[in-house]
C-alpha cells in the first residue's frame, strides 16, 4: 500500500497488475511502441459476411479469459453488448472481459452473466446498477474506470488488448465501410469506435442497415474491418440519441451559469478564436447560452467547440459563433442531422480528442471547459464517479482529459444537494486532480485556484462573490452540518485510472 | 433612497427555497405565510420562517413577511412568532381600509414594547388588492408612519372585480393610477403586482416598462428568474443618465448667471426638468451606475 501524490492509498498490486500511483498530470510517459494488430490479406472475391453473432464469435477464435469491446454511441438504446454476452454464455465462454468505451444502465441485463462467471472484468467505467452492486460487494466483477482519452490510450499502448471489437454500425456495406449517420440506428459520430477499429485483433461490423457498396461517407473503413454481420436491430432508436436536457429553469442553476459566464469573460479568453466545451446538463447549457450572448455583444467569433455535441452546440455552429465542431459523440437527433450535412461539424476519434499519448489531442487546444461534479473538495479535486453514498455510479467521460487540456477548467455545481454539502473536506473519490481544475462555481460563491491570483482580483473588481475555498467549505458545512462519513472496507472493487494510466484513486467496498 | 425594485415572494413552508434567499439579488424578500401556505402548514411555516430569519443575521436585502390577513385566526400567531426574529417589516394583505393598517400599527407597537425595540422599528407595506382597497388607498397611505410603500395586488384585485387579468393590463390602468397617486401624494414608493407567467420574459418586460412609466418604482415577483428583467427595466439608460448630467450642468450655469431657466439644445430647462434629472441621477447613484454628488443649491437654487 502506498499513497499517491494526492494522499490516496493505492495498493501495490491489484488482480495481478502492478499499480503505478498517480504523481502529477503531466510527466508520466512509458517508453513503449504503439500497439499493433495482426497483418491480414484479402483477395478479390473473399467474403466478410458472416450469418450471425455466434458465427462471428467463433470465427474470432474467442477463448476463456479474452476481451471483447463495443462502443457506447447508442447509449441507453444499445442492444449489442447484451446480445454478445448472452451468446458468449451460450458458447460456454467464461472469465471474459468487457473493454467497451462505456457501460450504461441498459447493460444491467448482463448482471446474471456476471454472477455466472461469463464476465469477470469490465475495463471501463460503468453507469448505474452494476457499479452500485459491485460497491456493495453483491457482485464480483473487477472494474477499471477510464476516461475517454485514457481508454484510447490503453488500447494504443496495448495495456488493454481487445481480442474482438464488435462495432455497432448504423450504416455498413458488405466490405465493412461504416458510418453512423444513416439507418434506423443512426447515432452520428462513431468517435469511440475508431480506436477499436485500429487496434483490436479482430474487428466485426455489426449492422441493421446493410447497404450496397460503397457505404458513404466512410467513418471506419473496410481496410480495418475483418467481418460483417447483419442483425435485425442494433438498438432502440427512441433511446439512442435521446438526450433531452434543456437549459435549466432552476433559479440557482441559472445563477451558477451567470457566474460561470462572467468568469469566462473576466479570464480574458473570450475573444476571436475562442474554443469551448460544455456538457449536456441544464446548467452547462445555460452557461453556453450566456457565453453566446456575450459573444454576440462583443462580435466575437469562436474557433471550435468539442466533446459530446447537443442541438444547442449545433445552433451555435449554424449561427456562426463557432467555425467548427469536433464531435466524439452526438447527444441528440439534431446533432446527428447536423453531422450528416454540415461540413463544419466534424467527426473525431476519442484518440484525437483526448489521448495524452499521441502527437497532440484536441483538448490541449481548448480555452475553456464547463464540467460537472458530484463532489468537490478544498484542494479542488473533483469526483464524478461515486456519490456521497460511496457507490460507483458514473463513468468519467472526458472529465479529467478536458480539465488537463483546457486553459480554464470551470466546475459548476450546487453548493449542496438536498441536505448534503457538495464542497467537502476531501472528495469520496478523486476523478480529476485539483491541479487541473481552475475555478469552482456555485450559487453561493466562486472559488479560484491560488495559481490564478490575477483572475481572482478581476472577479473581485467585478463584484462577484469570490471566496476562499476552505472558508467556503466551512460556510456550507455550517448550514448542512458534517455528514457522518461513509465507512469502507479494505477490499478494492474498482480502480480509477488517470488518463495517463497511473492510479489516481480506488473504490473500496462500502460497509453495510 | 432605499431601492425596492424587486420584492421577491418566497413560500414560508419551503426550506429549500428559504435557504437560497441570501443567494439572489432581489432588493427585498417577502416570506409568505399567507396564500402560498396551506392551512395545515401555517404553524410549520411560521417556525421555519422564524428560524431562517434568525440564521440570517448578515442581511444584504430587506426582509418582509407577508402575514395572514388580520381578520383570520392566524395573524396574531404570525406576528408573535415572527417579530422576535426581527424582520424589517410586514407585508399586510387585504389592506382594504385605513383601519386595517392602524390595527397592525397598534399590534406592532405592542410587540416593539415587549421586545424592547424602538417604536417604529417594523415597517409596513400594505397590499391594495380589492376595489374597496383602491377606493380607500389615499387614506390608507396616510394611516401609519410605518408605511414605506403601497403595493398593488392585481390577482386579488381582478378577482374582487370579477374580471380576468390580461397580459396587456388595460383592466388595471385606473386602479394602478390611483395607487400611484396615493403613494406619491403621501411621499412613498409604489410597488406593482406580480407577473405570474414565469416563462414569458417579454411580457414581463413590457408590463414592467408600462408600470415604470406610470410611476411605480418596483414590482413584486414570484420567481428569482424575473429579477434580472425587472432590474434592467428600472435601471436608467445610459442616455437618460447622460442627459440628466447635461441638465444639471446647464442649470448650474444658469444659477451662476442668476436665472432658473436655460436652454439646452433648443429645449427649455426649468424646475420640473431639473427635478426629474435629479431623480434619474439619484436612482443611477443608488444602482451604482455612476458616482455623482447632487447639490440642493443647484437643484433648487439658493434661498
Amino acid at each position: 500500500m502506498a499513497k499517491n501524490s494526492l494522499g490516496r492509498e493505492i495498493p501495490a498490486q491489484w488482480r495481478g497488475r502492478t499499480l503505478d500511483p498517480y504523481r502529477d498530470p503531466w510527466s508520466r510517459k512509458p517508453e513503449v511502441l504503439r500497439a499493433t494488430r495482426p497483418l491480414v490479406r484479402r483477395n478479390p472475391g473473399d467474403s466478410k459476411l458472416l450469418p450471425s453473432l455466434r458465427a462471428a464469435l467463433e470465427q474470432c477464435g474467442l477463448r476463456d479469459g479474452m476481451n471483447i469491446s463495443t462502443h457506447h454511441a447508442l447509449r441507453n438504446g444499445d442492444l449489442l453488448l447484451n446480445l454478445l454476452v448472452k451468446e458468449m454464455d451460450a458458447m460456454g465462454l467464461r472469465d471474459m472481459g468487457i473493454a467497451s468505451s462505456s457501460v450504461h444502465a441498459v447493460h444491467a441485463e448482463i448482471i446474471p452473466y456476471i454472477r455466472k462467471g461469463v464476465i469477470t472484468r469490465i475495463e471501463t467505467g460503468v453507469n448505474g446498477l452494476i457499479g452500485e452492486l459491485v460497491s456493495k460487494g453483491e457482485l464480483k466483477c473487477d472494474i477499471i474506470v477510464r476516461s475517454h482519452g485514457g481508454r484510447a490510450r490503453s488500447l494504443v499502448t496495448g495495456e488493454v488488448e481487445v481480442d474482438a471489437a464488435f462495432i455497432a454500425a448504423p450504416c455498413c456495406d458488405r466490405t465493412g465501410n461504416i458510418n453512423g449517420v444513416d439507418g434506423p440506428s443512426a447515432c452520428g459520430s462513431l468517435g469511440y469506435a475508431y480506436t477499436d477499429a485500429r487496434y483490436a485483433k479482430k474487428v466485426i461490423a455489426v449492422t441493421d442497415h446493410l447497404v450496397r457498396y460503397p457505404a458513404a461517407p466512410i467513418s471506419i473503413s473496410q481496410s480495418d474491418v475483418d467481418y460483417v454481420v447483419q442483425i435485425d436491430s442494433l438498438g432502440d432508436p427512441a433511446k439512442i440519441v435521446s438526450t433531452t436536457t434543456r437549459i435549466t429553469r432552476d433559479p440557482a442553476g441559472l445563477l451558477i451559469a451567470k457566474y460561470a459566464s462572467e468568469v469566462i469573460e473576466a479570464s480574458g479568453l473570450l475573444k476571436d478564436g475562442f474554443s469551448f466545451q460544455t456538457g449536456s446538463g441544464g446548467t452547462s447549457l445555460a452557461v453556453a447560452d450566456n457565453v453566446c450572448r456575450k459573444m454576440a455583444d462583443g462580435k466575437i467569433k469562436g474557433s471550435f467547440g468539442c466533446g459530446g455535441i447537443t442541438g444547442y452546440f449545433v445552433d451555435m455552429l449554424e449561427q456562426g459563433y463557432f467555425e467548427t465542431l469536433f464531435d466524439v459523440q452526438c447527444f441528440d437527433l439534431k446533432a446527428v442531422e447536423s453531422i450528416r450535412r454540415n461540413p463544419g461539424h466534424r467527426e473525431i476519434s476519442a484518440d484525437l480528442y483526448a489521448n495524452p499519448f499521441n502527437r497532440g489531442a484536441v483538448v490541449n487546444l481548448l480555452d475553456c471547459v464547463i464540467l460537472g461534479a458530484t463532489e468537490v473538495d478544498v484542494d479542488f479535486n473533483v469526483n464524478v464517479n461515486t456519490e456521497s453514498s460511496g457507490y460507483l455510479l458514473h463513468n468519467t467521460g472526458g472529465h479529467c482529459d478536458v480539465a488537463a487540456g483546457a486553459k480554464l477548467a470551470i466546475v459548476v455545481a450546487p453548493s449542496m444537494r438536498g441536505r448534503l454539502p457538495i464542497v467537502r473536506e476531501a472528495v469520496t473519490t478523486v476523478t480529476t486532480p485539483g491541479e487541473t481544475v481552475d475555478v469552482i462555481v456555485t450559487e453561493r460563491g466562486i472559488c479560484v485556484a491560488d495559481r490564478h491570483e490575477e483572475l481572482k482580483q478581476e472577479l473581485r473588481r467585478r463584484n462577484l462573490p469570490v471566496k476562499d475555498i476552505r472558508e467556503f467549505h466551512e460556510e456550507i458545512t455550517r448550514m448542512t452540518g458534517v455528514p457522518k462519513p461513509v465507512e469502507f472496507e479494505d477490499e478494492v472493487v474498482a480502480l480509477i485510472e488517470y488518463r495517463d494510466g497511473s492510479i489516481i484513486d480506488v473504490v473500496r467496498k462500502v460497509s453495510e | 433612497m432605499k431601492l425596492r425594485r424587486s420584492m421577491l415572494y418566497v413560500p414560508g413552508n419551503m426550506p429549500g427555497m428559504l435557504q437560497n434567499i441570501p443567494v439572489f439579488e432581489a432588493d427585498g424578500v417577502m416570506i409568505d405565510l399567507e396564500d402560498a401556505v396551506p392551512l395545515a402548514e401555517k404553524d410549520a411555516a411560521r417556525l421555519l420562517t422564524r428560524n431562517f430569519l434568525r440564521s440570517y443575521p448578515d442581511r444584504d436585502k430587506e426582509m418582509f413577511v407577508r402575514i395572514n390577513a388580520l381578520d383570520t385566526p392566524y395573524a396574531d400567531a404570525d406576528l408573535r412568532e415572527i417579530l422576535p426574529a426581527l424582520p424589517d417589516g410586514i407585508r399586510l394583505p387585504k389592506a382594504d381600509t385605513p383601519d386595517v393598517v392602524e390595527r397592525l400599527d397598534t399590534l406592532l407597537t405592542e410587540q416593539e414594547e415587549r421586545l424592547g425595540l424602538t417604536i417604529g422599528h417594523f415597517k409596513i407595506i400594505p397590499s391594495i388588492e380589492s376595489a374597496l382597497g383602491v377606493l380607500n388607498c389615499v387614506a390608507t397611505a396616510r394611516a401609519s408612519d410605518r408605511l414605506v410603500a403601497l403595493a398593488f395586488g392585481a390577482e386579488d384585485y381582478t378577482a374582487s372585480m370579477e374580471i380576468d387579468r390580461t397580459k396587456t393590463g388595460e383592466e388595471l390602468f385606473s386602479a394602478r393610477t390611483q395607487v400611484v397617486w396615493a403613494a406619491k401624494a403621501a411621499g412613498m414608493q409604489a410597488i406593482d403586482s406580480i407577473f405570474s407567467d414565469i416563462n414569458d420574459m417579454a411580457a414581463l418586460r413590457a408590463e414592467t416598462l408600462l408600470v415604470k412609466r406610470l410611476g411605480f418604482t418596483g414590482k413584486s415577483l414570484v420567481n428569482p428568474r424575473q429579477i434580472e428583467v425587472i432590474h434592467d427595466v428600472f435601471r436608467p439608460t445610459q442616455d437618460e443618465i447622460t442627459h440628466a448630467v447635461e441638465v444639471m450642468e446647464a442649470i448650474k450655469r444658469a444659477r451662476e448667471m442668476g436665472t432658473g431657466v436655460i436652454s439646452l439644445r433648443g429645449k427649455m430647462v426649468d424646475a420640473p426638468v431639473v427635478t426629474r434629472a435629479a431623480r434619474t441621477l439619484r436612482t443611477a447613484v443608488a444602482f451604482g451606475m455612476i458616482d455623482y454628488t447632487l447639490s440642493d443649491e443647484v437643484i433648487h437654487g439658493e434661498k
